[in-house]
């Protein structure tokens, strides 16, 4: 009892390979072996493959397309992947007739300007590779020394003022001290002094 | 007492006795590859060709998955582009060029039978074509022939849709188990033991058809 129990459940679950030809030949050959000696697994058997026969019957009919589907289909196929127009599955067509696609034009666009994109990234870092920061895109200014600052405001003036007339020291220390009403920092007037024309210079 | 003969074993020319469009020569690799080279190459009747070889059997792959023409025809469209614009892509040592397109497929009626519920679907919704009926068919053999069919597809539409993809791909394509792992994405057991799941619910389901019925439908 216990047997045949175990033989029809070994039958159920590998009619169907059995059916499919899937087995192994061991396997079929126990299953062939199960089928002619036991009525019950003879019976799952029968039932089985009815089954995949009316399967196989019916199933290729599911689901058949018109022509006009496939043809809708592929024209939408040809607008996606920029195939020349009028083409149809049957269409001859010459060697000449081969526009690129429309992905590959863009595929194309795209790489160009990745390494147009490259190279002015590499154009701008140059300076800064070559160790020249102040041409750096990335250069930070800091704000400059109020005393230098000054000096060179002074030298502006200075300068200004030798270009009008032939100027003296005298004066140009006068005007530094009218714009910065203290009087200079040795080291400042030194700045203006080598900032000074030299004309004006004594 | 000897009440049976000894069943011959089952081969699968057994199966495939009546099959339309899904002989295991559609699984021809040489014409196929000669195909996919004119593609890489740029020729692009090449792609026409290749579609008209696979569309059909692709559509009735992916319609008998969503049960919907038009999501049907969205992702056979979606599969194609998708199989020409990676064609680099494919490794002909792996499978062959018709399963792989079979596998994009699976994979996008995945996608859309969990974007949407399942749709209830009426027989003569499911039962998309007229049949060309054999010349001397009777009235009541056609009715039977429908109902019979019917009865199939309404079954068909009553399984889960991994059970569904295994049934199909085996009855309805011709794979064989390995391939349906491919496809499935799945160990061979596992396309084995879905297969096996799928008769027994469909044998469940079909039982009420009748000894009868099926003699008539297997005349045909």
């Amino acid at each position: 009892m216990f047997v045949a129990f175990m033989r029809l459940r070994y039958c159920k679950a590998n009619l169907a390979a059995y059916i499919n030809g899937q087995l192994s030949p061991r396997a079929r050959r126990r299953i062939a072996r199960y089928i002619d000696i036991d009525a019950a697994c003879y019976a799952e058997y029968v039932r089985q493959r009815e089954l995949a026969r009316e399967l196989n019957h019916s199933l290729p009919y599911i689901g058949q397309p018109t022509q006009p589907q496939l043809d809708r289909i592929w024209g939408a196929i040809q607008a996606e992947m920029g195939i020349i127009n009028e083409i149809s599955p049957n269409a001859p067509t010459s060697a000449s007739q081969r526009p690129t696609p429309h992905y590959l034009q863009v595929k194309r666009a795209n790489t160009r300007f990745g390494l147009v994109g490259i190279a002015c990234s590499l154009v701008m870092a140059l300076p800064l590779m070559m160790g020249n920061s102040n041409f750096s895109a990335l250069y930070v200014p800091t704000p400059p020394d109020p005393q230098i600052e000054r000096a060179f405001t002074v030298a502006e003036m200075v300068s200004t003022d030798a270009s009008q007339s032939s100027g003296t020291s005298d004066r140009t220390v006068r005007a530094m001290t009218e714009v910065t009403s203290e009087p200079l920092q040795p080291e400042t007037a030194e700045i203006v002094y080598r900032a000074t024309p030299v004309a004006t210079q004594k | 007492m000897e009440y049976r003969q000894t069943p011959a074993p089952a081969t699968d020319t057994d199966t495939h006795l009546s099959h339309t469009g899904a002989l295991p020569s559609d699984f021809a690799a040489d014409p196929t590859a000669a195909l996919i080279a004119r593609c890489l190459a740029g020729d692009q009747t090449a792609y026409a060709a290749l579609y008209e070889q696979l569309a059909t059997g692709l559509f009735r792959l992916c319609y008998s998955l969503v049960l919907h023409k038009q999501d049907a025809e969205d992702v056979v469209q979606e599969s194609f582009v998708y199989a020409f614009k990676n064609l680099t892509r494919f490794d002909p040592s792996r499978a062959s060029f018709k399963t792989w397109l079979y596998t994009i497929a699976v994979s996008r009626c995945r996608n859309t039978y969990r974007r949407k519920l399942p749709p209830l679907v009426g027989l003569s919704q499911l039962f998309g074509m007229d049949i060309p009926a054999p010349h001397s068919e009777a009235p009541e053999a056609a009715m039977s022939r429908r109902a019979a069919q019917d009865a199939v597809e309404a079954a068909l539409a009553s399984l889960s849709p991994l059970l569904r993809e295994a049934v199909v791909l085996r009855y309805g394509h011709g794979l064989t188990y390995r391939e349906i792992a491919e496809v499935m994405d799945c160990p061979q057991k596992t396309a084995e033991s879905r297969v096996r799941l799928a008769h027994d619910k469909l044998r469940g389901l079909l039982h009420p058809v009748g000894q009868s019925l099926l003699e008539e439908l297997l005349s045909f």
